[in-house]
């Protein structure tokens, strides 16, 4: 038995101790190059976008060694939603993600963002605190100071949440926390249906 | 395609074996050896260990490479057979078509009278061994790619990277464009990209553990083919500040993502299968033992 234990460990999908290993070791070669998974992540998509700060599995930096890439081949997006969109395979994102085009892009990234934040924003009226997922944490910089944060997520929500989280602000301080991530990772993605912002 | 990106090209001569000692490069040079133990083992200069060995029941087929699909072929003016395996296609480089002709003959039959052969059971261990497993055929040779450290802070742990879409050379693959017909139309070739790459994101999200585990090996390897066109084009076709490029890498990022776990699922399956573990001098299968 302990054997199935040590294989299932060091074989199967990620975990807290392997992540690591897995998103910087699994790599596509492009042209005359070669990607990982943290490479395209941190050195293309999100070139010109905050540094993570206190970042913590399952979130992976580049390696050091990569990280002068960011220069070379970092895309010019800078909007806060490629923190939502972007799927890490924690089991606290969607396990569904889209195909993007550019005529449908800033769409599908709205639905994203409603879908991702649905799912991980927490409110608790009692302890007025909301909970925010981890990556607004990770990537604060990219959002903005605690309110400023919130202010961003809640047009993302469900109207109930909205007005859920407008009473909390009316009636005085609000504590804001961040969630932590899962650690368990989806065994394998699915397509998002095509919806629209209208239909979410 | 430069010399140094080479991995699984074997060459059948010995003046061949000269040439590429000299480039330093991760060409394995050897003489072959053709066994009657149902396994073609590759043995480099001097070494009685093979350095690889593939069993005749991996082998899904034998193809010669046509000389005006090899136009990008390092190797110009050789002829070259491929060896398909699941996982990895092994080409074999001959200096004289007869010979290319001769062996894969010889292949072809051996690989038909596979099942009516009895053969030594130990001597096929032996050569179990020397098998590329799935790890090493998605790692390919050392030294290709930096290792990669994932160690955090003072454990400096440098791993292989494990390219996942190297089951073709790019001289085997059809091209996402032809550079030479659309060379003048950038604007085309990113366009040709991004569809190629939307197709690609659609076919791996195709793929569940439950379709997976049931679906044909052909429809995962026609995957990882299309995996290997990546490998085709060159990173100037795009307009690194577009949107057009933002679709491009996060459906690439969220195919590499789901490349990566149902291969996550796929080890551990393998694993579990075949993994034997040595009790009392006595092997025991997981399945034996659970």
């Amino acid at each position: 038995m302990n054997c199935i234990l040590y294989i299932l460990a060091v074989d199967g999908l990620p975990t807290k101790r392997s992540v690591a290993h897995f998103k910087r070791c699994s790599c596509y070669e492009i042209g005359d190059s070669v990607f990982s998974l943290s490479e395209l992540e941190c050195c293309v998509i999100r070139g010109r976008t905050s540094r993570p700060s206190h970042i913590k599995s399952p979130f992976v930096d580049a390696p050091k060694k990569s990280r002068s890439y960011r220069q070379v081949y970092g895309l010019g997006a800078t909007d806060f939603r490629i923190n939502f969109i972007l799927n890490n395979g924690d089991k606290s994102y969607p396990t569904k993600v889209p195909i993007l085009t550019p005529q449908t892009m800033d769409d599908k990234m709205d639905v994203s963002a409603f879908l991702f934040l649905m799912g991980s924003v927490k409110i608790d009226s009692e302890k007025r605190t909301v909970f925010l997922p981890k990556v607004c944490d990770v990537y604060r910089d990219d959002f903005g100071d605690g309110l400023v944060c919130l202010s961003r997520c809640l047009i993302y929500l469900d109207t109930k949440s909205q007005l859920a989280i407008g009473g909390l602000l009316e009636g005085g301080m609000v504590s804001i926390k961040f969630s932590r991530a899962s650690n368990s990772f989806h065994s394998n993605l699915m397509l998002m249906d095509e919806l629209s912002v209208s239909d979410v | 395609m430069s010399l140094c990106s080479i991995s699984n090209v074997y060459i059948i001569s010995a003046v061949a074996l000269l040439i590429l000692t000299l480039t330093h490069t991760n060409i394995i040079c050897s003489g072959i050896l053709y066994t009657n133990d149902q396994h073609i083992a590759f043995y480099p200069p001097l070494c009685k260990k093979p350095c690889l060995a593939i069993s005749f029941d991996e082998i899904l087929s034998a193809r010669i490479c046509e000389e005006e699909d090899t136009a990008s072929c390092p190797l110009p003016g050789l002829f070259v057979l491929a060896i398909d395996t699941a996982y990895k296609c092994h080409y074999l480089v001959f200096i004289e078509v007869q010979q290319r002709e001769k062996f894969l003959q010889k292949l072809n039959d051996a690989l038909f009278h596979m099942g009516n052969e009895s053969h030594s059971r130990k001597k096929t261990k032996e050569f179990e061994s020397f098998r590329m497993s799935l790890e090493t055929s998605l790692t390919g040779s050392v030294g290709k790619w930096r290792a990669v450290t994932t160690g955090s802070k003072g454990k400096d742990k440098k791993k292989q990277r494990r390219v996942l879409n190297g089951r073709k050379m790019s001289f085997d693959t059809v091209p996402i464009y032809n550079k030479e017909t659309d060379g003048g139309a950038r604007e085309n070739n990113r366009e040709k990209i991004a569809l190629y790459v939307e197709n690609l994101l659609r076919m791996a999200l195709s793929f569940s553990p439950n379709t997976f585990e049931r679906a044909t090996d052909s429809q995962f390897i026609e995957f990882l083919d299309e995996c290997s066109r990546l490998r085709t084009m060159s990173l100037h076709d795009i307009d690194f500040t577009s949107k057009e490029a933002f679709c491009i890498f996060v459906n690439l990022y969220h195919c590499l993502l789901q490349h990566s776990l149902l291969l996550g699922k796929k080890f551990r399956v393998s694993c579990i299968c075949c993994k034997a573990f040595n009790f009392t001098h006595e092997l025991h299968s997981l399945h034996s033992s659970c």
